[in-house]
């Protein structure tokens, strides 16, 4: 995806600075700093998973092992994990089926209804979610959802929908109207173009709303945690359990082993990830 | 490419009807709900759990923690309360852990089954606490799982004289600044019960608070004690919660704290805590708070939450499991429970609070109204 | 043909104008699912979170938000310090980032700025308590390296330094992502001409890239304030005993150990107002 460029003007130009010492000491220091800087914190969390033994004032762990990384194994981490896990995925496809219809029709519809549908599914990022969903959980208790599956979907969804709302719109309204009229034109009907044409187009953008929203699902905690009790846990709230009974050696490796999914993903899936998608959040 | 999709269907399948399927069970399950720590969670999970599944091959526990502290024991009253409303049968708590107060709750809205009379070993739940809790007649709706004392512990290498009453923990707070703990009123009842305990001490009114009666105009007495508790708390850490004082006084940065004398003993056995920090009890008395066993009235599987708190109520699984394995104070009457303790366990369970130390220092929680008044006190006075 | 006779005249006619009747019917129905979702999980309880605010024992009543006066209000002071502070140190660190990246390609460098996108709110929490704690792995490392001596502390953790330094981390890669988008969205010949007159980089940055890239800024600088506003996670695990705390953490705590919905909603609406305030200002600079 290039974006749009105003004809005549001149492609993006990469990386192209200097190559002297100087730019070269400075980039290393940028990338030493960064690395400092992120993955630090993140070694903490490794160093806590294989202490054995640790406390103070032992500057570094008595001993290491991998005892509490064979808790992986044992119920109830693997519970949460298995629970999170399809919990996610089924609020992605979820996620995906409902929001590809009303993005395509925020993307082409006159304005101002798109910029309203995408400012609806924009509140329950933009308003704090606490209050929101203890009140959800309040009504979830009334109408038997809560501490339910189905429930803990749901309330993934109000938060997650945003991010395949959102995206699906950028990438249809990415895709130029001119093919859609074009197979129009040929005697195709509105909705059969759309299947044919528009969505295998939009493709890398429905992959990408799938990242998104997975990885929201996954990593989702304060409605999980409100509206799930006490039955549907997921990494999340088992690491703050973990964490509460200063059991930190459990909790890092609950971290560790829920930034895996996330981690795996942003490899695989950089490219689809460009910053230049991204372009298209700052204008309505 | 289609092969991958395939696949990635197929996997994305499976894990979406793993899911659902994980809460489909053929047999009977026994569902737990525990508002305690964790560390009570396990004893349910691995230990008690796991034998009552011995015993009845077909029947599985459940056992899942709903939180800390007084908050814990509210998400099994609301989720409960819930049902009742909606007039739902086969309620999916079959038996709750809670704390006193909640199950006082719970009885006086008519939310759990009176099941003791049909134990086996009902006639061993005795007992105070058995009879009236915040001013609630509970008789034959709770067990006890096991009862926990509120103390003081200390650090001998840094205390070599530990108080023996509050007064004397003021004087050495004020001389050692920021080296004594307490969670405060959130994140455990630890802190809660060291509030209570200095209300108690610095008015003296204890029977007024536990037998009452309940008179608004007492509110100047406890804002009072409060007032000086603030005080009291410019030299203080102020923790996160039990764990968090247990990890403080662990890592040296307090050398008293108020714990649970379970919580000490529980982190010392798995190698988490120095050996060599002791609890004391202090003059004129600290808490005592039990943990009660209780059965909701429209469980979906009544009979066996029953059975469950009768095999948890069993001297035999008292003494093995509750005190020598966990450290925790009997549920049941003692006097069945302790002959069956071996006397090394009894050593390290009295260690630093003896029985007799129990039996003159141990206090009743306030009625609730005044439980609910000294907390809202402390909140609003205390900052 | 039918489009021959519309091209003709000149007109084009858009292809969702060409939609049948019942096919538009269809798609409006396809899309009610997920406007139903946002009413019944978000625009219901919002509503019934407001209400609840001025109620109490069924009846109506301010005494709610007295009790947050009374309670909490030094807490929104705290909050709101704490989110600015957060903002200040990610916006501080990530339009000099973006730009300098968008000037000089480092591939490796916005690889690992997108890491903290896939670290859940919990985890950064609590590796930032673990990482920033008295005697945390961070001061252990320092010492290992021989840069600080035995017995110091470091007291970041448990107060406002330590939460703003958490939300900022996990802030920076959503803001950085954000704005290298726009920034790239810059044509290449703007800055030709800048560097043209003699503009270094920082010149480049500050005069070129943020005022073009000024809607976005705008947009990440809400959603961050607005995150960091209403912050739960990250300030649970990383929670303090005493003092100040951040307003959800009270709202947790009454709704949790008080089943105090009243007081809890109307601590939510105090909350709604903050973070209104912020989309409030962010909608009006878009309208224009």
């Amino acid at each position: 995806m290039e974006g749009r460029r105003a004809p005549g003007s001149k492609p993006q130009a990469r990386g192209r600075g200097p190559r002297g010492l100087g730019a070269i000491i400075g980039r290393t220091a940028l990338v030493a700093i960064l690395l400092a800087v992120i993955v630090g914190p993140l070694l903490g969390l490794v160093l806590w998973s294989v202490a054995e033994r640790w406390y103070w004032p032992a500057v570094f762990p008595q001993q290491i092992g991998t005892k509490y990384w064979a808790r992986i194994t044992q119920g109830d981490l693997l519970g949460a994990l298995t629970r999170g896990v399809s919990i996610a995925l089924v609020t992605t496809a979820a996620a995906l089926v409902t929001s590809v219809p009303i993005a395509y029709g925020a993307a082409r519809a006159r304005l101002p209804l798109g910029p309203v549908v995408l400012m609806l599914f924009l509140l329950p990022q933009a308003f704090p979610q606490l209050p929101v969903f203890a009140s959800a959980a309040v009504l979830f208790y009334r109408w038997n959802l809560a501490g339910t599956f189905l429930g803990v979907v749901l309330i993934h969804l109000v938060g997650g929908l945003v991010y395949s709302v959102w995206t699906m719109t950028a990438v249809f309204r990415a895709i130029g109207e001119e093919i859609e009229e074009a197979a129009i034109n040929l005697g195709a009907s509105f909705t059969r173009t759309f299947f044919r044409i528009t969505l295998p187009l939009a493709l890398p953008g429905v992959v990408a709303s799938s990242i998104l929203v997975f990885i929201y699902s996954l990593d989702e905690f304060t409605g999980t945690l409100l509206v799930g009790a006490p039955y549907v846990t997921t990494l999340p709230v088992y690491m703050y359990t973990a964490s509460l009974g200063y059991e930190l050696q459990i909790a890092s490796v609950t971290a560790l082993v829920l930034m895996i999914p996330g981690v795996v993903l942003l490899v695989a899936m950089e490219r689809f990830l460009r910053a230049e998608y991204l372009a298209f959040f700052g204008r309505l | 490419m289609m092969r991958t999709l395939a696949v990635l269907v197929a996997v994305v399948a499976a894990f979406a009807v793993a899911g659902p399927v994980t809460y489909a069970q053929p047999r009977v399950t026994v569902q737990v709900a525990v508002a305690a720590d964790v560390n009570v969670v396990e004893v349910h999970r691995n230990h008690l759990g796991v034998a009552f599944s011995k015993i009845n091959p077909h029947v599985t526990v459940n056992a899942v923690g709903t939180g800390t502290g007084e908050a814990a024991s509210r998400a099994v009253y609301t989720k409960v309360k819930a049902q009742a409303d909606a007039g739902r049968k086969g309620w999916d708590i079959d038996v709750g852990i809670i704390s006193m107060r909640y199950a006082a709750q719970m009885v006086r809205e008519k939310l759990l089954h009176q099941f003791v009379g049909e134990m086996q070993f009902g006639q061993y739940v005795s007992g105070p606490d058995t009879d009236r809790a915040f001013g609630v007649d509970i008789k034959g709706y709770v067990v006890p799982m096991f009862r926990n004392q509120i103390a003081i512990a200390y650090n001998p290498q840094f205390v070599s004289r530990p108080p023996k009453s509050f007064a004397e923990l003021e004087a050495w707070v004020r001389a050692n600044p920021r080296r004594f703990g307490y969670n405060g009123i959130k994140g455990g009842v630890s802190g809660i019960g060291f509030t209570m305990g200095w209300v108690y001490y610095k008015t003296g009114r204890y029977d007024l608070f536990v037998q009452g009666p309940f008179d608004k105009a007492n509110d100047g007495l406890i804002r009072g004690a409060i007032e000086q508790l603030r005080d009291f708390n410019r030299n203080v850490l102020i923790t996160s919660g039990n764990a968090g004082t247990l990890d403080a006084l662990n890592r040296g940065e307090i050398w008293m704290g108020a714990v649970w004398v379970d919580q000490l003993v529980a982190w010392k056995n798995e190698g988490r805590m120095n050996p060599d920090i002791t609890p004391v009890m202090i003059a004129p008395g600290l808490p005592i708070y039990p943990l009660y066993l209780t059965v909701t009235r429209e469980a979906a599987n009544r009979d066996w939450a029953a059975k469950y708190v009768d095999l948890v109520a069993n001297p035999q699984i008292q003494a093995k499991v509750i005190v020598e394995q966990f450290g925790w104070y009997p549920g049941i009457d003692p006097n069945r429970v302790m002959p069956l303790v071996s006397s090394a366990a009894r050593a390290l369970l009295f260690r630093g609070v003896t029985p007799d130390d129990l039996a003159r220092y141990s206090r009743q929680m306030p009625l609730g109204e005044y439980y609910d008044a000294i907390l809202l006190a402390y909140e609003e006075i205390v900052r | 043909m039918k489009a021959l006779s519309a091209g003709a005249l000149g007109g084009r006619v858009r292809p969702v104008e060409r939609a049948r009747p019942l096919e538009q019917a269809l798609w409006w129905l396809a899309a009610l699912p997920a406007i139903a979702v946002i009413l019944i999980g978000f625009g219901f309880p919002l509503l019934q979170s407001l209400t609840a605010s001025f109620m109490r024992d069924g009846n109506w009543t301010l005494a709610n938000y007295e009790l947050v006066y009374r309670l909490y209000r030094q807490d929104v002071f705290y909050t709101v310090g704490v989110a600015a502070a957060g903002l200040l140190l990610t916006f501080g660190i990530g339009i000099p980032l973006s730009g300098h990246l968008r000037l000089r390609h480092s591939h490796v460098a916005e690889f690992l700025l997108k890491v903290p996108l896939f670290v859940p709110f919990v985890v950064v929490g609590h590796a930032m308590r673990v990482f920033l704690a008295p005697r945390g792995t961070l001061l252990s490392t320092l010492h290992a390296l021989g840069l600080v001596p035995a017995d110091t502390t470091l007291a970041f953790s448990e107060g406002w330094m330590g939460l703003a330094i958490a939300l900022a981390w996990k802030h920076l890669a959503l803001v950085v992502l954000l704005l290298m988008g726009a920034f790239r969205g810059v044509d290449e010949s703007y800055l030709e001409a800048a560097r043209g007159f003699g503009a270094g980089p920082i010149r480049q940055i500050w005069a070129v890239l943020v005022p073009m890239a000024a809607p976005s800024i705008g947009l990440a600088a809400v959603l961050s304030l607005t995150s960091m506003l209403a912050s739960f996670s990250i300030p649970l695990m990383m929670s303090r005993g005493s003092g100040p705390q951040m307003l959800m953490i009270d709202l947790y705590h009454r709704y949790g150990q008080h089943g105090d919905f009243g007081t809890a909603s109307a601590i939510g609406v105090v909350s709604y107002l903050l973070a209104a305030g912020a989309a409030y200002y962010y909608l009006r600079s878009v309208a224009k």
